[in-house]
């Protein structure tokens, strides 16, 4: 696979959209994972102390698994710098 | 370093002194701002840490200038600076909000300004101490923590549980509110007590109290330490700030949720806690991208403000967590931190009761304490040097003329937070808004989109201005309507797109053929060192 400069040298317009798209990605799917925690949140609180821990640990598991997704894809998911 | 000054700059004391208060005051619904906190800062990095620190540009006016030649100085650079402003503003008004616990809020304040124009008048030295400070601040919020994790629990779900199932928020009799009294802190001069069980409250020193009762109408009263004051529930205690409080034991903390459920899913109305999530998200995921002393940070060079980002995200997740653990095990701990409202600096005096050894409480407190003051000078000189960019690059002003409008940003900023009554994390709000509703568009497209024109660029951020500025009167003018409300709060909601389907529109420059090259000064955002980019393509 060629590096990204000579991607870029032979097809500029190319390569930069494909850049374009990795960070699309990476909104994309945390927007995805925000919302996916928003609708958590704002689901209806049923009677008793079991349905609010519920909500609470779901917030703490969905919430550390955004953070490390968000981690890992911006770790993965950012394009090398030609430079390096 | 660069993470650091990053992380401390993102994580500034206005939006530290907001997410304690947002989790203690709305139980699970407050976990959401950190959440998206965090999101505006990786989404910032994912979009500009690499073109941005290739162009080494240092303001949006930069851009503008390198893709087109032109610079849109002054209507880019004015921008920057009433953004860098509000900036400013937001972190004088949670120095002073957190001033009230000296008494001398404004004192507090103004010690700040003449530090910041003292460091920052030796380039040196500003260096020196904005990274010192940002150092100073992360030690201030984990080592603190984690000496009361340990010293307690630190299984922190749990203590969630303890908190969520709490049949009550009530006075302990070992409480020192109970034992000896306490002097009560709050965010206002005068704090209002919303009373929920019928108790006899103490005096410790003199002052005018007033109830507001239930059934209407109110009594003053001169109180001394002899003093004893019934008070019912449903009725208002107006009391001092800093004045000295001795409750019953077993009676429900003022202010204070009724019980554990309560706090951790509050009663409210699905469509309000859904628009709120959704203006905070909009002006947070965009606010990053267009905020000045971020964009002067991370213009730190091709693949250093990458690796910036990276090292920094990884510490505002901890640092965020650590904040959400202050309010939490204060919830647990010390639920008398409800009482007269709860400021952004009472959870961090956890240290100073729970028992985490002889005379270290005291210590540790202090602390964290000092770490709010590093996190203010390291946001606050990050914004002067945003300023004074702006001024000398997008403005064209002089280096001598720099220093006069550095001074003059700083007096304006303390003016504003000693005459308006708004906390630090609102105006906070407004100027992560207004860098949503204008620069932040114009950075994406300017670095991404290569049909984008100056004229574009500029038409854009004039509309997203114009909007941001209409609906913010708005809600100045139209004070709480209900239907308004989350446009006039959060008007990046509308301004945003609106300035990008103008830029859009504005840009419909004809489409470049395949077989040309992009432009030079865009493909050299994307990749240093192509000075003479290829003729043919394979598309």
């Amino acid at each position: 696979m060629p590096s990204a400069p000579r991607r870029l040298a032979a097809d500029p317009r190319r390569a930069i959209r494909a850049r374009r798209w990795r960070a699309l990605g990476l909104t994309a799917i945390l927007l995805l994972l925000l919302a996916g925690v928003a609708a958590l949140l704002l689901a209806p609180a049923g009677p008793g102390t079991v349905r609010v821990l519920g909500v609470a640990l779901a917030w703490w598991v969905g919430g550390l698994v955004a953070y490390l997704v968000g981690l890992g894809l911006l770790l993965v998911g950012l394009p090398p710098s030609p430079a390096e | 370093m660069t993470a650091i000054a990053l992380t401390a700059l993102w994580l500034s004391p206005a939006l530290i002194f907001a997410i304690g208060p947002a989790l203690l005051t709305q139980g699970t619904p407050g976990l959401w701002l950190p959440l998206v906190a965090f999101a505006g800062f990786l989404l910032a990095g994912a979009w500009l840490a690499d073109p941005w620190g290739r162009l080494r540009g240092r303001t949006a006016g930069d851009l503008l200038h390198h893709r087109f030649g032109w610079r849109a100085g002054r209507l880019l650079g004015g921008v920057a600076l009433a953004v860098t402003l509000l900036f400013l503003w937001a972190q004088f008004a949670a120095l002073r909000e957190a001033g009230h616990w000296t008494g001398w809020p404004l004192t507090v304040a103004a010690v700040g300004a003449g530090a910041l124009l003292a460091l920052d008048l030796r380039p040196g030295l500003r260096r020196v101490a904005g990274a010192g400070g940002a150092v100073v601040l992360i030690a201030g919020l984990l080592l603190p923590l984690a000496a009361v994790l340990i010293a307690t629990d630190p299984l922190w779900p749990r203590v969630w549980d303890r908190v969520a199932s709490q049949a009550r928020f009530a006075f302990s009799p070992t409480s020192p509110w109970v034992v000896e009294g306490r002097a009560i802190h709050g965010v206002e001069p005068i704090l209002a007590l919303a009373i929920g069980e019928e108790q006899r409250v103490r005096f410790g020193g003199q002052g005018r109290v007033v109830v507001r009762l239930w059934e209407g109408g109110e009594v003053a009263q001169d109180v001394d330490s002899s003093l004893e004051l019934a008070v019912r529930p449903g009725d208002r205690l107006l009391v001092p700030n800093g004045l000295v409080l001795r409750f019953e034991p077993g009676r429900a903390i003022p202010d204070a949720p009724a019980t554990g459920p309560d706090w951790a899913a509050p009663e409210t109305p699905l469509g309000a806690a859904g628009r709120r999530l959704g203006g905070l998200a909009v002006t947070l995921l965009l606010g990053g991208l267009g905020l000045p002393p971020l964009l002067a940070l991370l213009a730190a060079g091709p693949g250093l403000a990458v690796r910036a980002v990276r090292r920094g995200a990884l510490l505002l997740a901890l640092l965020l967590l650590a904040l959400q653990l202050w309010a939490l095990y204060a919830a647990w701990l010390e639920p008398e931190v409800y009482l007269g409202g709860i400021d952004g600096l009472e959870p961090l005096t956890l240290p100073a009761l729970a028992s985490v050894g002889e005379g270290w409480g005291e210590l540790l407190a202090l602390l964290a304490f000092a770490g709010i003051g590093g996190g203010f000078l390291a946001a606050g000189l990050a914004a002067l040097e945003a300023v004074r960019l702006s001024w000398m690059r997008d403005l064209r002003g002089g280096e001598a003329s720099a220093r006069w409008a550095v001074a003059l940003a700083l007096g304006l900023s303390l003016l504003l937070a000693r005459q308006a009554p708004w906390g630090g994390w609102r105006v906070l709000e407004l100027a992560l808004g207004l860098a949503a509703a204008t620069l932040a568009p114009a950075l994406l497209l300017g670095l991404w989109r290569e049909r984008l024109t100056a004229g574009g660029a500029v038409a854009g951020v004039g509309i997203g201005l114009a909007v941001f500025v209409a609906l913010a009167l708005a809600g100045l003018l139209a004070g709480r309507e209900e239907s308004l409300a989350v446009l006039t709060r959060w008007p990046a909601l509308v301004a945003a797109p609106a300035n990008m389907l103008a830029a859009w529109l504005f840009s419909m420059a004809p489409r470049p053929s395949r077989r040309s090259p992009p432009p030079r000064a865009f493909l050299e955002l994307h990749a240093e060192g192509l000075s003479s980019p290829p003729t043919s393509s394979t598309m």
